[in-house]
This record gives C-alpha cells, sequence and structure tokens, in this order.
C-alpha cells in the first residue's frame, strides 16, 4: 500500500513536471517583434564545434555583421552572438553559453554595452535575460544582473511570472520553430536605406575619460575567458550615433587594453577607412544594412587574415581560419547564405515591372516553389518568354490555368474550364487551393486563406519560399 | 507570505517535507517555527503582538484552571478579553476613533487632536485574537482542559495554514489535534492528497477567478459616475464573486494545506450562495466567524430564547459587531447593519410569506420556488456588499442612485462593458472558470462534500486530470507576475 501511494506521487509529481514543461515551451518569451528571429535559438540549433569566430554584441553586431557574406567568400564558419541591447552581464554569460558547444578560435566583442550599466528598454532586457535555456549559466547571469533587486531576480529566474501571460498572443511560431531561428547565424537582413547622422564632436573627442569599475571588471573577465578557453580576444566599436561622454569611455577603454594587449578596433571612428556611404549604406545612424554590412564584414575578414595593427596600437596577427565550404557539417551556413539571397530577392523582385526578367530572376533562387495563374483577357498580352522560362508553350498558356512549378518542373497544371479544386501542400503548414470559379474571381488561387489571384486578368505569379515556409513575392502583370 | 507567492511554493514543502522526516515529538515544534517564519516574513516587529496574545490566553488559561471561584474566574476571563481586545482596539481602530472624534471636533469647531501613531495594520490580528479568546472562553465553560505545554498551545494561536485569515479555529478541535499528534501516522496519501486537491482549488479560485473579476469591479467601483443600472448590478454580482472566491479561495488553501500535514480544519464556506435566506446564508458564510459570534456574542447575549424585542436587539448587536470586526470604517458597520435588518424583517415576513404562499397555492417543494428563493437571497447580499466594496457611505450611495436611475440595457450590446479591463477574451475565460465554480459548489450541495473528498472517491486519471487542468489554469491563467499588480487575499485587511 505505502509502495503504490509513492508510486502515485511519483507519477503526479511526473504528470505536472511534463505539463509545466509543455506550457513552458508553448508560453517561453520569443522574440516577437523581432520577428521570431532569436541567436539563441540559433545556437542551441547549431551543431557543435563548427563556428571559428563569434561575434558577440547588440543590435550593432546583428546589423553590421553577416555571417552569410564570411561563409560566401571565405568559407570562414561565424556566428552572431548577438541580443538587442547586450548589457555586460549578458554579453559575458552569452559568451560562456557559446562555450558550452562552441569553440571559436577568435571572438569579437562589441565595446558598445560599455556605454550604459543597465537597460532602458524591458523588450531588450527580457530578451537578454530570457532568451537563454534556463541552466546554472542563465542563473548566474540573474543573479548577476539583478543584484540588489530580489523581486526582479524571482521573476527571471521562474520565468512564469513574466511569460505566463503570453497566452493572450500565442502564435504559430510559438509552438513550431521559426525555420530562420533554425538554420540562422545571428545576423538580421536589411536593404532600406535610411541615411546617419554622425556626432562630428563626439567623433573628434581625444579626451580619456574614466573606466568605471564595472567596466575594467568586465574587460578582465572576458581577458580571464580567453585565457582559459583558448581563444583570441578582439574587442570592436561598431558604428554608431554616440555622445562625446561615450568616445571619451571608448578612448579611456583603449588605454586600458592596450596595456592588456588585447586589440581594439574603433570602426565608428574609422568609417572612411570601410568605404561607408552615409546615403546607402545605413539602416539608421547607428546600424548599417546589408551593403554596409558587407563592408564592415570585409573589414573584419582583413581584421581576421592578415596581420594588423588595431586603433589602440596592439599589433594582432592574423588567425588561421579554415574554409569549410564543400563540408556537409556546415550546410547551416549554406541555408543561411540561400535565406539571405532570398530576402536580397524579395527586395528586388518588388521592382521588377517585366514578367520575362521576374521569372528569370525568381528561377535562380532554390528551394522557391512558383504558382502562375493566367485569367481573362489574353488577347494583347504576351507572356511568351516568362512563360516559356516555366516551361508552358504559348497554345497552352494562351488557354489560361495555372502551374505549380518545383525543383525545375511542373509539378501540377490545372487549366481553366476544370471546375475540380487542385490541393497542393507547399509544406506542413501552408497549403494552396487552385479552382477556376468564375474568370478573376479572389478565390481561385488561395494560399492558407488569403488570395493570390490577379483580379484584373493577366498573369499573377506567386513565389513560395519553401525555406522560410512562407510567401516571398507576388506580383501581377 | 501569501499563499500565491512564490516564496510560499518554497515554504510549503519544505515545511511538509521536513515535518514528515523529523520525529514526531518534535513535529509540534517544528511547525510552530515555520509559522512564526510564516507570520514574520510580513513583518517581524509584530511578532511581538501574537507572542502577548498567546502568553495573556495561555496564562489565562492557566489560571482559570486553578481558579476556585466563579467570580474569580470571571476577573480572568475579563482580563484577558481587555487584555487582547485592548490590542485588537489600539491597532485596528485607534485610527478610526480619532478620525470620527476629530469630526465632531471639527464641527463644533475645536481644535482637531493629531494622531501621535502610524503604524500597518497587523495581519491577521483579528482572525488569531478571536482564535485566543476562545480559548479562554471554552476553558471557563470547561468545555477543555487548560493547555499546559505553551509550545502547543502557541502552535494553536499560530498555526500557519489559518493564522491570517482562519478560519478561526476551536481549541476543541485544533489544539486537540496538535495534542495528538504523536499519535497521527506518518503519513496519510488520501489526507494529502485530497488536500493537495483542496489547495490548487483555491488557488484556482483566488488567481484564476477572483483576481481577474476584481479588474472589472475595480473597474466598475472606480468609474461609477459613468455606470448605469446594468454595470452597477454586475458590479455588485461580480464583486459578490470576487469575495467568495478571494475569502473561500484562501479558505481552501488554508484547509488543504492544514490536511496535507495531517490536520483537520473547520469548514468556513458551504456554496454560500444557494443559500435560501439570509440566516442560511449566514451558516454557509465565514462559518469559523459566524459560529464564533453566535456562541461567544449572540448566545451570551440572550441568543433567541427570550422576547422577540431582545431577539431582534441580539441579532443587530452581532451583527453590527461582526461588521466593525471586519473593518474600520462606517461601511463596513452599516453593512453588518444591513445584514441584521435582513434577518428581522426576514422573521417578521414569516408568517405573511406562509400566508401568501397558501394563497397563491405556491407549491414550495418545486426547484422553481427554491431557485427563487436563492436567487432573492443571492441579490440581497449583493445589494449589501455595495457597502462593504465602498470606499464611503456617500460613495456607496451614488452607486445605488445610479443603480436605480440610469437604466441602460444597450451597454449589453455594444460591447461597452469590455471597456472595464476585461476584453472578450478574459471575459470568455473568467464566464469559463465561474461555470466551474457552479459545479463544484452543486456538487457540495448536492452530494454534501468538500471538493478534496468528492475527487478522493473519483477514479486515479479522473484526479489527475482535474490536478493537472487546475495547475494548466494557475500557471497559465492566474493573475499574478509582472504587470500584475496582485491583490492580497481581501481578508487579510480584517
Amino acid at each position: 500500500m505505502k509502495h503504490r501511494h509513492i508510486a502515485r506521487a511519483l507519477a503526479l509529481v511526473l504528470l505536472l513536471a511534463f505539463i509545466v514543461n509543455i506550457c513552458y515551451n508553448a508560453l517561453s518569451w520569443k522574440d516577437t517583434t523581432g520577428g521570431y528571429l532569436s541567436s539563441y535559438t540559433q545556437l542551441y540549433n547549431m551543431e557543435e564545434d563548427t563556428v571559428d569566430v563569434l561575434f558577440v554584441g547588440s543590435s550593432h553586431v546583428y546589423c553590421d555583421i553577416y555571417p552569410c557574406y564570411l561563409w560566401r567568400d571565405y568559407g570562414i564558419s561565424s556566428f552572431d552572438m548577438a541580443v538587442s541591447g547586450q548589457d555586460k552581464d549578458s554579453s559575458y554569460y552569452s559568451i560562456i553559453e557559446t562555450l558550452k558547444t562552441q569553440k571559436p578560435k577568435v571572438v569579437c566583442v562589441d565595446l558598445y554595452c560599455l556605454l550604459f550599466d543597465e537597460q532602458e528598454v524591458i523588450g531588450n532586457e527580457y530578451r537578454n535575460m530570457l532568451g537563454m535555456k534556463p541552466s546554472k549559466n542563465s542563473v548566474d547571469l540573474v543573479n548577476q544582473y539583478t543584484k540588489g533587486q530580489r523581486s526582479k531576480r524571482k521573476d527571471y529566474l521562474l520565468r512564469f511570472p513574466i511569460i505566463h501571460t503570453r497566452y493572450q498572443e500565442l502564435q504559430k511560431y510559438d509552438f513550431e520553430t521559426f525555420k530562420p531561428s533554425i538554420y540562422g547565424k545571428g545576423a538580421d537582413f536589411h536593404w532600406e536605406m535610411n541615411g546617419c547622422m554622425v556626432n562630428e564632436d563626439a567623433m573628434a573627442t581625444e579626451t580619456v575619460g574614466d573606466l568605471s569599475v564595472e567596466n575594467r571588471e568586465w574587460i578582465e573577465h572576458l581577458a580571464s575567458l580567453s585565457r582559459k578557453n583558448d581563444f583570441k580576444l578582439i574587442f570592436i566599436m561598431a558604428p554608431h550615433l554616440q555622445s562625446e561622454a561615450d568616445q571619451q569611455i571608448i578612448n579611456a577603454t583603449m588605454e586600458y587594453t592596450a596595456e592588456m594587449k588585447i586589440p581594439v578596433y574603433d570602426i565608428n571612428r574609422n568609417r572612411d577607412a570601410l568605404g561607408l556611404v552615409p546615403e546607402s549604406d545605413y539602416l539608421d545612424s547607428s546600424h548599417l544594412n546589408a551593403y554596409g554590412a558587407e563592408k564592415m564584414t570585409a573589414f573584419m575578414y582583413g581584421v581576421l587574415t592578415s596581420d594588423t595593427t588595431a586603433s589602440n596600437g596592439v599589433a594582432d596577427e592574423k588567425h588561421d581560419l579554415m574554409d569549410h565550404r564543400g563540408d556537409v557539417k556546415y550546410d547551416s551556413w549554406n541555408l543561411d547564405l540561400e535565406d539571405y539571397e532570398h530576402l536580397k530577392a524579395k527586395i528586388q523582385l518588388q521592382q521588377v515591372a517585366d514578367p520575362t526578367e521576374y521569372v528569370q530572376k525568381v528561377g535562380q533562387l532554390g528551394d522557391v516553389t512558383i504558382v502562375a495563374s493566367i485569367e481573362g483577357d489574353l488577347s494583347d498580352k504576351d507572356y511568351n518568354l516568362a512563360m516559356s522560362l516555366l516551361g508552358v508553350s504559348e497554345d497552352t498558356w494562351r488557354q489560361g490555368g495555372k502551374w505549380i512549378w518545383q525543383d525545375g518542373v511542373i509539378q501540377r497544371t490545372i487549366k481553366n474550364d476544370n471546375e475540380e479544386r487542385l490541393n497542393y501542400n507547399l509544406s506542413k503548414y501552408d497549403s494552396i487551393r487552385t479552382q477556376y470559379i468564375g474568370d478573376c474571381s479572389r478565390q481561385n488561387v488561395m494560399i492558407n486563406g488569403q488570395s493570390y489571384q490577379n483580379t484584373q486578368g493577366g498573369l499573377a505569379i506567386t513565389v513560395y519560399d519553401n525555406l522560410r515556409e512562407e510567401v516571398l513575392s507576388y506580383k501581377e502583370f | 507570505m501569501l499563499f500565491n507567492s512564490i516564496d510560499f511554493i518554497i515554504f510549503f514543502p519544505i515545511v511538509v517535507l521536513m515535518y514528515y522526516i523529523i520525529p514526531k515529538k518534535m513535529r509540534y515544534i517544528w511547525l510552530l517555527i515555520a509559522s512564526y517564519y510564516f507570520y514574520m516574513s510580513w513583518n517581524a516587529k509584530y511578532v511581538v503582538l501574537i507572542l502577548f496574545s498567546t502568553t495573556v490566553t495561555y496564562t489565562s488559561g492557566i489560571l482559570l484552571g486553578k481558579a476556585k471561584t466563579t467570580i474569580r474566574k470571571k476577573w480572568i476571563v475579563a482580563f484577558s478579553f481587555v487584555m487582547n481586545l485592548g490590542v485588537l482596539g489600539f491597532f485596528k481602530y485607534f485610527d478610526f476613533f480619532l478620525h470620527n472624534l476629530n469630526k465632531v471636533l471639527s464641527a463644533l469647531h475645536v481644535t482637531v487632536v493629531e494622531n501621535p501613531f502610524s503604524f500597518l495594520l497587523p495581519v491577521g490580528i483579528s482572525f488569531y485574537t478571536f482564535q485566543a479568546l476562545s480559548y479562554t472562553m471554552d476553558v471557563y465553560r470547561g468545555q477543555i482542559e487548560p493547555e499546559k505545554n505553551f509550545l502547543k498551545y502557541a502552535l494553536f494561536v499560530s498555526f500557519f495554514p489559518q493564522l491570517v485569515a482562519g478560519p478561526i479555529e476551536r481549541s476543541g478541535n485544533l489544539l486537540k489535534q496538535i495534542k495528538d499528534m504523536e499519535k497521527k501516522s506518518m503519513w496519510n496519501y488520501e489526507g494529502a492528497a485530497s488536500g493537495l486537491i483542496m489547495m490548487f482549488w483555491g488557488l484556482f479560485m483566488k488567481m484564476v477567478i477572483a483576481d481577474r473579476i476584481a479588474i472589472f469591479v475595480n473597474g466598475v467601483f472606480d468609474n461609477v459616475y459613468r455606470c448605469g443600472t446594468v454595470e452597477t448590478v454586475l458590479g455588485a454580482m461580480a464583486f459578490a464573486v470576487q469575495i467568495y472566491c478571494d475569502f473561500g479561495g484562501y479558505s481552501a488553501i488554508a484547509i488543504g494545506a492544514a490536511k496535507v500535514l495531517g490536520f483537520d480544519l473547520m469548514e468556513n464556506f458551504n456554496a454560500p450562495y444557494f443559500s435560501e435566506s439570509i440566516v442560511e446564508f449566514w451558516r454557509r458564510w465565514h462559518i469559523s466567524l459566524s459560529f464564533w459570534f453566535r456562541d461567544y456574542l449572540y448566545i451570551p447575549l440572550g441568543g433567541s430564547r427570550c422576547s422577540k424585542a431582545k431577539k431582534y436587539r441580539n441579532i443587530a448587536i452581532t451583527f453590527l459587531v461582526s461588521g466593525l470586526w471586519h473593518g474600520a470604517a462606517w461601511t463596513f458597520v452599516v453593512w453588518g447593519g444591513i445584514h441584521a435588518v435582513y434577518q428581522i424583517i426576514g422573521d417578521l415576513l414569516k408568517l405573511v410569506k406562509t400566508n401568501c404562499n397558501e394563497i397563491l397555492h405556491t407549491n414550495t417543494q418545486v426547484f422553481s420556488y427554491h431557485f427563487g428563493r436563492v436567487m432573492i437571497t443571492f441579490l440581497l447580499t449583493c445589494f449589501a456588499w455595495i457597502f462593504f466594496r465602498a470606499k464611503s457611505i456617500g460613495e456607496a450611495g451614488y452607486y445605488i442612485r445610479n443603480m436605480f436611475s440610469k437604466w441602460n440595457p444597450w451597454v449589453i450590446f455594444d460591447e461597452s462593458l469590455f471597456g472595464f479591463g476585461l476584453d472578450r477574451r478574459e471575459v470568455g475565460i473568467l464566464l469559463f472558470a465561474i461555470l466551474l465554480l457552479l459545479v463544484v459548489d452543486i456538487i457540495r450541495v448536492v452530494k454534501k462534500e468538500t471538493l478534496g473528498v468528492f475527487m478522493m472517491r473519483q477514479n486515479l486519471w479522473f484526479r489527475y486530470a482535474v490536478i493537472a487542468f487546475l495547475v494548466v489554469s494557475i500557471i497559465v491563467y492566474g493573475e499574478y507576475g509582472v504587470n500584475f499588480d496582485s491583490a492580497k487575499f481581501i481578508y487579510f485587511d480584517f
């Protein structure tokens, strides 16, 4: 009897643990305003011991350094362990978290976190405190960050006091991991050009300010970590809009790190050397776009692969980095690059007005499904070239219809006189339904309840991204 | 330390685990340490007060045991009451007294008296004072022997599950169990499991229903100026549900926690809104307090075995004092007064009601008759709750004026009711939770057993499913954590 009671009690405890775990997985904090992208999730999904270069920092890192460029051009496997508004504690413990599964040869840390002590944006605090999986390391981070704030510490340690109200906003990606969070390498791709402002006075400041005890300790802890884990530590100062006081802290850091022989690259004050163009290379005053990131990443390649002298005068020897292209273990870097190409194409395809050019560009992309629909009066239309690229003759397209094209071949065809519905699964959760219930009806091409039919007549092309599992582009011609 | 706090989630399993690990002889000491730690987690300084009350009533008990004459015994009882009620009166009613005195003085154009003291109301002072006084009375009446072991008696006064908001235990029940602790078995699975279910149910009542519906109640009571009949009626009904789930939830957790430790506390709520009269309501609502007032005030005053006039006087005194016990404000006195009036009028109209039923050939055995009585009683209690919730008599009056003067049925349809803090989704969750509450109370009335006992008779898979459901509901839909200013249990203030 006694054993049976103990067994029942244990069963109940296990059941409760199981339930709490299920609830936690769904409700756990996710970067909903960041499109469900998370460097931590990407880290946890990465093959072990594959990262050679680790970039650590805030949005300045994930906007300014694209690992896919280093991969595309040089085969270097790098990763942005970057979280919005990353503070000193989060930065330090994120490296420790990364070192659990990775053995980077070089770790480049952005110094932006020296310029503030506490988060000003609660969302950024959540990103840094809750992104990490619960572990001793996450507990250490919370304890360190919330020193003297008992209530806050309990909330972060237990997590449920913060996350439980997320039941009001649960979406697909709370139950299914967002694909780019599986294969992505930390960067957040942007092509917008919004220009930038520069504080010239701050840039010209040579005054050396005070380096706080906390900042010194942080640098020392990182140096110690680098010695213990045998990686080369490099500091960078990514371009951003800063004050004179900020620059004084950086100047002090330069001196302090020079004594410790740790190289610091003040890219913020050497923007011209990178060839950054204010009008075209900036997302905003503190972040680069994809064009600027290409230049900054190339600069970092130079830093990594040649003997240089850093901004603080420390001699920095080149690092022996391998080209991993072709190694299946590094496939996720290929996916990350492909994802970048897709998003870049998404921007470019918006500008294309000619169907042939559109199909040509789409044809260059891998992992896409193309859905073409032709309806209405076609007498004055000429889609010959575009449709021939998809393998559809003029006689065929002039009769109208719908074509689903994937992996270089037409997978399904449905004519406009066919009253039958064609249902086709694009991915695990996305499906297309094509039918003909009258010329140019919105219902003729539907993906997950959304219409992709040209209601004016003519050609409509929908490009579905098999990688991200979402519609990449839709255009009417 | 609140029952719905992280501290308690850590504290309670440690207490239980240690309780069953340590030798039986040491258990009461362990519980006493735990209870004092529990109390001191609010305000360590106020431990002096509970210690004072414990010492006074313990000494009174010992002296009563030794006293030979009735007159001497009466003096001892009087001493115990004066000392305990003196402390209670000073900490709870001094502000109220001074406030009213100053009102009179300023009306007479006399300089008002500055309050020389500034202190918070000690948590649970009304509860443990009454519990300790009941011991003095029980010893005086010869119903129990004086307890000689001071530590065991101290545990009786401070037993943490019911320390700060009851149930107000009797020495014949709790003290006896404490004395018999060593005879208890090591581990009672049935009791512990039943207690655990009660605790989860209590947390569900508090965190899912009470704290959620409180948002709507606050929305209405803070915005009475824009409320008409529909909002004010719903607001009063919602507060009735809130206070029931708040206090009933607390009691369920207290009873459940005690049960896990192997103690049976007295029932405090028995589906009160299924009462068919106000008299019955008070037999189902805050039972431990009702019985306390019945045994130690109403009956000593003469109870009902006297003339009608005296009986009504006794009812009035009992309920006015009960109102004042709930809070140092005139609103509580009025609330108590209303309940007294309900009872007196109910008694006066008894004959009229019987005659009406005969004339109208009303069948008093059918569901509709009972349902009608339940509804009328519920509405009457809801009306009285307005005074309980309002911050002043004037505010309650304004609330009631709006209730009867601004007939606005359209708000039911134009969705403006969602403008009081709860959106459609939250209202959906709330209604579902209230439906469950209704089911549990129906089980209580029909089966005449508590949820814990009822559940222990069910199959294991069903019990586990219910526990799983409650845990998920509390974790996900409970009102707690960041951005939630958790209302502590309402009765802690009393």
